[in-house]
């Protein structure tokens, strides 16, 4: 392993990837530190442009664009107590009070330094486990995919916080989207009208950034319109009181660091658990771990520590089950899934055998990529503060047009942007009625192989669905999926 | 994993100043449009069941092979059973579900995704009739506008800067006229 990280440290250290991941970083967090908007809307939007890259420089700037667009998050929550991304809301709690107190920028040095050092950390736990868990994978057979699929589904539905079963509703409704086009094992034409455009499916892309980006813009777009415009909101108190954050003092709170790395990482190889969990998770147990747990909330800089480092590890940790087992962790381990295909790379346990050269390649730009992260996240303080202020209505309109540019440019094909617009109604409508689109478009994405896998189990065994029970592993599996959905509809 | 774009001002202490909107879409769903929405899906897989699947799917090519419309079939009888339960879960527990969430926007929400459905068709249809230099300008200057941008200056430069920058740099970048 050692050797096939030097080989990829020598395929992955060079200006142009240098400079895609220091981009990818750069748009992540400007992206990141707008509330609303955040990793997944980044990578929704540039994906698409990757199409001209090559693999490797693609999906390094895509792991950049998400470790820049969740870090991100915790500018606006120090400065202007308005989180730029769910998970960040944790560090609003401790980071806000700091700032007024005139430590902001001590504030956001240990929100960049811990989401560096978390980041760090579940990257090394990804290259370390990774071979382990495709190991395993390769005894898994389609009857075994196919349970661990159901059970995956059954993780994710846990989205919908309230209410489970809008959660596999929102799967379903993306398995069925995936069945449209031409039928994997025959080709004969399924739900296509004859329509040419179709006979692949629906693009994975529109319907990304469609359902995903436009309708998240398009929602906070109708609700700035109901409110007549925002307040601005104001940097306050951004003064330089105390900037100084020795290394000393941030390592000093080691235990909380590795304590949080080792929460956001478990959280982020679990498919649907996601880093708001694991920000919260990780909060609660610094603050029951800590001396005076009554100082959390009031400017504590572990409650930021916490947050941020638990956050930051679940990025690395998701892309475990993504490339060990072809199943996402998360939304943004799902893009960049789609991202794989597109540059020909099968995600599974096939991927490390038969592109391993590449994968050892973006292991080190993930780790290459954490020192860029500290270095432009340190020199872009006084910016990024800047960028939080920018109107929203003047941020949204021109992403919108980014949306249709990035849809369009891959095939030059009107019907990929009329796609993404329907979409965009499909998305809209499902938030407002608290559908989780996430669960749609993982469902979209997984719902081909559930299919594969599901119909070659019943070649295998002549449509007798009792050969689950014959294999331990698919057993197990159905047993925990059972488990995890009975659990969910009793607490409904 | 919180769906985050459907979480846009999550926050923990939002700005109480901000102007609290007449029907906010964004509070969540009350359980009469959870109703509603469980019986347009289970109306929605009904329709796939019994009319789109059987229709417009492939036979069995060999006795031995599963038919091409299983799977779908599959994935929408379960869209029916867990719409159908959706609904009954709602009507089991309406007024409690009432008194914890109360109705909200409602009609807003319908005005919201019918505004959206108009303005996508008409851009569909005006980027292949007009083209790109039409569509991202006055899609942008509606965006602006709806969002409370009234300085005209900004309004100008921010879709001049866009449309340019798009125009050329899918040009000049990627090699790719924009329609």
């Amino acid at each position: 392993m050692i050797e096939q990280l030097i080989a990829g440290f020598g395929n992955a250290l060079t200006v142009t990837n240098l400079l895609f991941i220091a981009a990818g970083i750069t748009l992540g967090i400007v992206i990141g530190v707008i509330p609303g908007l955040g990793s997944v809307t980044a990578l929704a939007v540039l994906i698409p442009i990757t199409f001209y890259m090559s693999p490797l420089a693609a999906i390094a700037f895509l792991v950049g664009v998400n470790k820049g667009g969740t870090s991100g998050g915790a500018i606006p929550a120090i400065l202007l107590n308005s989180p730029g991304t769910p998970e960040a809301a944790a560090t609003a709690l401790d980071g806000h009070p700091m700032a007024k107190r005139g430590e902001a920028q001590r504030a956001l040095k240990f929100a960049l330094f811990s989401s560096v050092t978390g980041d760090t950390i579940s990257d090394v736990l990804l290259i370390v486990l990774v071979v382990p868990f495709a190991a395993i994978a390769l005894q898994f057979g389609p009857l075994e995919y196919t349970a661990v699929l159901l059970f995956a589904f059954a993780l994710l539905s846990g989205i919908s916080g309230d209410s489970p079963i809008k959660g596999l509703i929102a799967i379903a409704v993306g398995v069925f989207l995936s069945t449209v086009g031409l039928d994997p094992v025959d080709g004969s034409q399924r739900m296509v009208f004859n329509e040419v455009e179709l006979f692949d499916g629906f693009p994975l892309f529109s319907l990304a950034v469609g359902s995903l980006a436009m309708a998240s813009v398009l929602g906070q777009l109708f609700e700035l319109w109901r409110a007549k415009g925002e307040k601005r909101l104001s940097v306050e108190e951004y003064s330089r009181i105390e900037t100084r954050l020795p290394a000393r003092e941030f390592f000093g709170h080691w235990k909380t660091i590795g304590r949080s790395a080792l929460i956001g990482s478990g959280v982020g190889m679990l498919p649907g658990l996601g880093v708001t969990l694991a920000a919260f998770l990780s909060y609660g147990a610094a603050r029951r771990a800590s001396k005076e747990p009554q100082s959390f909330g009031r400017g504590n800089p572990q409650g930021i520590i916490a947050t941020e480092a638990a956050n930051s590890a679940v990025v690395g940790a998701n892309l475990v089950p993504a490339i060990a087992l072809g199943i996402p962790g998360n939304i943004a381990a799902a893009l960049l899934i789609g991202a794989f295909i597109i540059h020909g790379i099968v995600p599974g346990p096939f991927m490390l055998t038969n592109h391993g050269e590449l994968i050892y390649a973006l292991f080190a730009s993930m780790l290459m990529a954490n020192g860029v992260h500290l270095v432009i996240g340190r020199i872009g303080i006084p910016l990024w503060a800047r960028i939080a202020q920018t109107p929203r209505a003047i941020i949204l309109p021109p992403v919108l047009v980014m949306c249709i540019v990035g849809v369009y440019l891959p095939n030059q094909s009107i019907f990929g942007v009329g796609v993404m617009l329907a979409f965009a109604c499909l998305g809209l409508a499902f938030q407002r009625l608290g559908f989780p689109i996430v669960c749609m478009v993982i469902g979209f994405l997984l719902g081909g192989m559930l299919e594969n896998s599901l119909r070659q189990s019943l070649r295998l065994h002549q449509s007798d669905l009792t050969a689950f029970l014959g294999s331990p592993i698919a057993l197990v599996f159905l047993a925990l999926t059972l488990f995890v959905l009975l659990r969910a509809l009793r607490r409904a | 994993m919180t769906d985050r774009t459907s979480e846009p001002h999550s926050g923990a202490d939002p700005a109480p100043e901000s102007p609290a909107p007449t029907a906010d879409t964004s509070a969540g769903p009350g359980p009469r449009q959870e109703l509603a929405a469980g019986a347009v899906l289970a109306g929605l897989s009904l329709f796939a069941l019994f009319w789109l699947i059987p229709n417009h799917t492939g036979e069995a090519t060999s006795d031995h092979e599963v038919a091409p419309g299983f799977f779908p079939q599959v994935a929408a009888g379960a869209l029916l059973v867990l719409s159908l339960l959706l609904v009954g879960h709602r009507l089991i527990r309406f007024r409690k579900l009432r008194s914890i969430r109360p109705a909200t926007g409602g009609f807003a929400v319908l005005t919201e995704i019918a505004i959206l459905a108009a303005g996508t068709l008409v851009v569909a249809w005006a980027l292949g009739a007009a083209g790109y230099l039409v569509v991202a300008p006055a899609m942008m200057a509606a965006g602006l506008l709806a969002g409370g941008e009234r300085r005209w200056w900004a309004i100008g430069l921010v879709i001049a800067g866009m449309t340019a920058a798009t125009w050329f740099g899918a040009d000049l970048l990627f090699g790719v006229q924009l329609p």
